[in-house]
């Protein structure tokens, strides 16, 4: 059987990291009862005839958190030279550890048979190191020590790092890996063993700091239980014995900061069945339970059980996890699937999504096509459209520069998009997203987070198209404006501005968007700025818009439908062409109009033709007006006289004349 | 040098001047600078080479800015109200038939109706959050290996882009807390775009989306978790399906498991193919109780999994990396 290195659904579960351990939870799942070998459950075990000629070390846990036990034990007359028994060997080279000598290979063999590391020391070099004592302490490294690896690294330790250290001499990275200085060679007679378990938060700090990915280490960042390092010990001296010739000469030493006690759960029968939605009865509860070594009892009315998990499962706490055990072992595809009731109340989608639902819709049928882009940008793309980057909030662990911000807008991201597909060979094309930017200067939401914004962005380019890019991108939002039932008007873009969408935009070229009726500001509307169109290499004929989903929604929710009945009296169009000064614009000759002045006729306007001559300081703007009147049939007169009236407003306001 | 520093004004005020500032550049004065390197003592050449070069530089700066400057008088203002240009016509919208919806967005709107349908609502997930939301809400545990996993980015003030949409499983549960007290159930759906820090290749992105949902009653099962997302995929593929379960851990449900159905006949499966399609689980109590809901009276289920897959095994799409690029020769193949 494989080993398996890498198990997602069994990562938080210590005690299949070693192959007992799995072998148990395969039985379990095909149903099979599993008995743990007895020299493994022995949590108090004998450890075998001993000489005591030498001293225990002496074991001290500083620092009881990173700790819960250090047994430590004194072996002698070991063959540092002696090789493992070829079925090890061939063991361990089967699970991808390297048998090296028997001393070393018993501590790897035991690691992988039952998830406990364990850890030789070479006991005269250890000695040798504090006047031929051992005085060891677990304790936390301290900043300005450091440590040759066996591995033949130097590392510099840490107040985060475990250290063993007899006296003040560090001589262990804890759970990863020992020291070069006591290290095990061919000529060790006397050993130091050591069977701990340490703190797997420390541990997971190390193992990233140090980079260390050892077979120990992964196995301490499960967490392995206390109780295990006894057992394990008992099995070390054995075959250690067998394998080396090691005898044991000292007491096992054996400090403990914490030694849980096992926690009994109840939990009901009902509780299972209706959390899982099965039917066992408690028998089969009882039975899944015992296939694993768990102690259960029934109470005696028989509604709920008494668990015990066995020490080795440190992952069981609460009555859920009992649950699980259950419906894991006994296959989750064993339970029926039905489906939760409900009533007939509609649910309402939000309307936040079906307004962009339909602007997506729109956008697309006008043409456009829909693109999503990354929401961290480069530092030089917030540069080149003229935004700021201290205003964005930066990515610290970024793996590329390209992800250093989150962006502010949505319009340099599409900007960038446009040289590119232009050079693919689409001559022209508008390009659309809706998405959410976030900038510091929009501050934090009532839970502390920032404030996030929604946008909907939208660049036009043409590469063969001479001219304002301006009005087609005009033409495309009032497009966008009918279908979501809104008037717009356009108003200028002052030189300087605060607001975040309008930065790339050239403001003589470029507007703000206003919904007619109420008043709320949509976007900013235009062409970019001469340094913008050259930092991202847009053709001549390019433009587009922002608009602030906020806004937009606001907008909409207080628009009203509008829809006129035809009348059943005929209407009547006339031209008519007013020559202004070049700087009237059109928005004003409209407005002057003063259409909604006619009673009982509704006129609507129609541009025609806006003529300049070469060189001439004025231009004809030519509209058509159309009257449909709702009282009665206009005759030539009541034409004229409204179509007088109309114009003369426009002569007295605007300095128009009429040609 | 005394000649460097007038020419350097002369210079100056010259591209001030001058409708092509570039020009300044091959001026005679300029050019002659550099002719009478050779004709100085060894030592005094390289200070004399550094200073032409900082000449240089300035003349390049003020070029740059002269330059910005005569383009920017070149801007034509224009009548921002009208509805074309002087002496132009009514500009046309471009083509319907080159218009594109993005096929993300459409998924969506498509898984997120079915789930509307089934008595869901359903709102976007936040693209930055804090660690409570990502984390600790969860039932990770400070320092847990466990959130190892997610490659999460970070920002300076230790903000997190999500990299997972249980970001808004504790908002979500606190909404609805007032309903299920009533009487009634949680039903939610989030989706929205989520982040890991992760090199992008072929089949890995770090921006991509998720969906997920999350029930809560007094009597949610297991069993009944099964049914609501067997009922989401027959829904959604237009037939009957067998459904298939792993364990899985994620540290906010207890049970966990990973779900698979069986591939649909629409994407060309046989009896015997599996997809795994999402991950889910019973609601861990710590979860419900960070939201303040009590884990003895009430119980949910939860499930996530990520839309692009959706897409991808829908229209047979090879490269993760497409969603993100704004090509339109891959966007203009949708509709």
């Amino acid at each position: 059987m494989t080993y398996p290195q890498k198990n997602k659904s069994l990562t938080h579960r210590p005690d299949t990291f070693g192959i007992i351990g799995f072998a148990r939870e395969v039985a379990a799942i095909q149903g099979k009862a599993f008995q743990t070998p007895a020299w493994l459950s022995a949590t108090r075990p004998d450890y075998g005839p001993s000489t005591n000629v030498v001293a225990a070390p002496s074991v001290a846990i500083d620092v009881p958190e990173l700790s819960a036990r250090y047994q430590a034990v004194v072996l002698s007359d070991a063959d540092g030279s002696a090789v493992s028994p070829i079925n090890i060997q061939t063991y361990l080279a089967r699970v991808g550890v390297r048998p090296i000598s028997a001393i070393v290979d018993v501590t790897n063999y035991l690691m992988m048979v039952t998830g406990q590391p364990l850890h030789a020391f070479d006991y005269d070099k250890l000695v040798a190191l504090n006047d031929g004592k051992a005085d060891i302490h677990v304790r936390a490294g301290k900043p300005g020590e450091s440590l040759e690896l066996i591995d033949g690294r130097t590392v510099d330790l840490s107040d985060n790092d475990i250290v063993i250290a007899n006296g003040n001499v560090v001589v262990a990275l804890a759970g990863a890996m020992g020291g070069r200085s006591t290290e095990i060679d061919s000529s060790t007679k006397n050993i130091i063993l050591e069977s701990a378990t340490f703190n797997l938060y420390n541990l997971r700090n190390t193992q990233m700091r140090h980079g260390i990915f050892s077979e120990a280490i992964t196995r301490f960042t499960k967490g392995q239980p206390a109780q295990l390092t006894a057992p394990v010990l008992a099995a070390a001296i054995r075959l250690l014995q067998e394998s080396a010739g090691a005898m044991r000469v000292s007491d096992v030493a054996d400090t403990l900061t914490d030694l849980p006690a096992p926690i009994q759960i109840e939990v009901s029968v009902d509780a299972i069945n209706s959390t899982l939605g099965s039917k066992f009865a408690a028998a089969d509860i009882v039975d899944t339970l015992q296939n694993v070594e768990f102690a259960v009892a029934i109470r005696d009315d028989g509604t709920s059980v008494m668990v015990t998990a066995p020490f080795w499962r440190s992952d069981i706490h609460i009555a859920e996890d009992i649950i699980e055990e259950i419906g894991r072992l006994n296959g989750f595809d064993s339970i029926e699937p039905t489906l939760p009731e409900r009533d007939f109340t509609a649910v309402s989608p939000d309307s936040f999504d079906r307004l962009r639902a339909t602007v997506r819709q729109t956008l697309a049928r006008a043409g456009a096509n829909e693109v999503l882009t990354y929401s961290f940008v480069h530092g030089d793309l917030l540069q080149k459209a003229t935004l700021k980057a201290d205003n964005s909030y930066r990515i610290t662990n970024s793996i590329s520069p390209d992800l250093q911000y989150y962006r502010q807008t949505l319009t340099p991201s599409l900007l960038n998009l446009v040289h590119a597909n232009s050079k693919a060979g689409f001559e022209q094309f508008a390009l659309f997203e809706l998405n959410k930017v976030h900038a510091k200067s929009a501050g934090m939401t009532d839970d502390n987070v920032p404030v996030e914004l929604d946008r909907v962005g939208l660049i036009l380019a043409d590469r063969q198209q001479k001219g304002a890019a301006y009005y087609q991108a005009k033409r495309l939002i009032e497009y966008l404006g009918e279908s979501l039932g809104l008037q717009l008007e356009f108003k200028p873009l002052p030189e300087a501005t605060s607001l975040l969408i309008a930065q790339p935009f050239e403001y003589r070229r470029s507007a703000r968007v206003i919904d007619v009726n109420s008043g709320m500001a949509l976007g900013v509307i235009g062409e970019y700025k001469k340094s913008v169109v050259k930092n991202f290499k847009l053709p001549e004929y390019t433009a587009g818009f922002e608009l602030l989903g906020e806004g937009l929604a606001l907008a909409v929710n207080k628009a009203s439908i509008a829809y006129q009945p035809s009348s059943r009296y005929p209407s009547t169009t006339r031209d008519v062409c007013f020559r202004v000064d070049d700087s009237v614009s059109y928005g004003s000759i409209i407005e002057s109009l003063g259409i909604a002045s006619i009673e009982e006729v509704i006129v609507t306007v129609q541009p025609i033709d806006i003529y300049q001559a070469q060189g001439d300081t004025q231009k004809n703007v030519t509209v058509r007006l159309k009257l449909t009147p709702y009282g009665e049939t206009l005759d030539g007169e009541s034409i004229s006289r409204i179509i007088g009236t109309l114009s003369s407003n426009v002569v007295h306001s605007v300095g128009a004349t009429i040609i | 040098m005394a000649e460097i520093d007038e020419l350097r004004t002369a210079l100056l005020a010259r591209i001030e001047a001058s409708e092509s500032p570039r020009d300044v550049l091959r001026a005679s004065e300029f050019k002659q600078l550099y002719a009478k390197i050779p004709q100085l003592d060894p030592a005094e050449r390289g200070a004399y080479g550094k200073q032409i070069n900082e000449l240089k530089v300035a003349l390049e700066t003020a070029i740059d800015a002269r330059q910005s400057a005569i383009e920017d008088q070149l801007v034509l203002p224009l009548d921002i109200t009208a509805p074309w240009d002087i002496n132009g016509s009514e500009p046309a919208l471009l083509p319907t038939e080159n218009g594109s919806v993005h096929p993300l967005s459409k998924e969506l709107e498509r898984v997120v109706d079915i789930f509307t349908r089934m008595g869901f609502d359903a709102h976007e997930s936040r693209q930055i959050d804090n660690d409570w939301n990502m984390f600790g809400a969860l039932n990770f545990p400070e320092g847990h290996p466990a959130r190892d996993g997610y490659d999460t980015f970070r920002t300076e003030e230790g903000f997190i882009p999500p990299a997972h949409t249980s970001t808004m499983q504790n908002r979500v549960l606190r909404a609805g807390k007032a309903k299920l007290e009533a009487g009634g159930q949680i039903a939610s759906i989030s989706y929205g775009r989520v982040f890991r820090n992760e090199d992008v290749d072929a089949t890995h992105e770090h921006t991509f989306y998720q969906c997920e949902g999350v029930f809560v009653s007094d009597s949610a099962t297991l069993g009944q978790m099964l049914g609501t997302l067997r009922a989401f995929f027959e829904e959604y593929y237009g037939q009957k399906l067998l459904i298939k379960t792993q364990p899985g851990y994620f540290p906010f449900v207890e049970p966990g498991l990973e779900f698979a159905i069986e591939k649909p006949a629409t994407l060309g499966g046989k009896p015997g193919d599996w997809l795994e399609m999402l991950g889910c689980g019973m609601i861990h109590p710590n979860v419900l109780r960070a939201a303040d809901i009590d884990p003895e009276k009430y119980r949910g289920f939860a499930w996530g999994g990520g839309v692009e897959r959706l897409v991808m095994l829908k229209y047979g799409i090879e490269d993760l990396r497409h969603f993100e690029s704004g090509k339109l020769a891959f966007l203009r193949k949708f509709a």
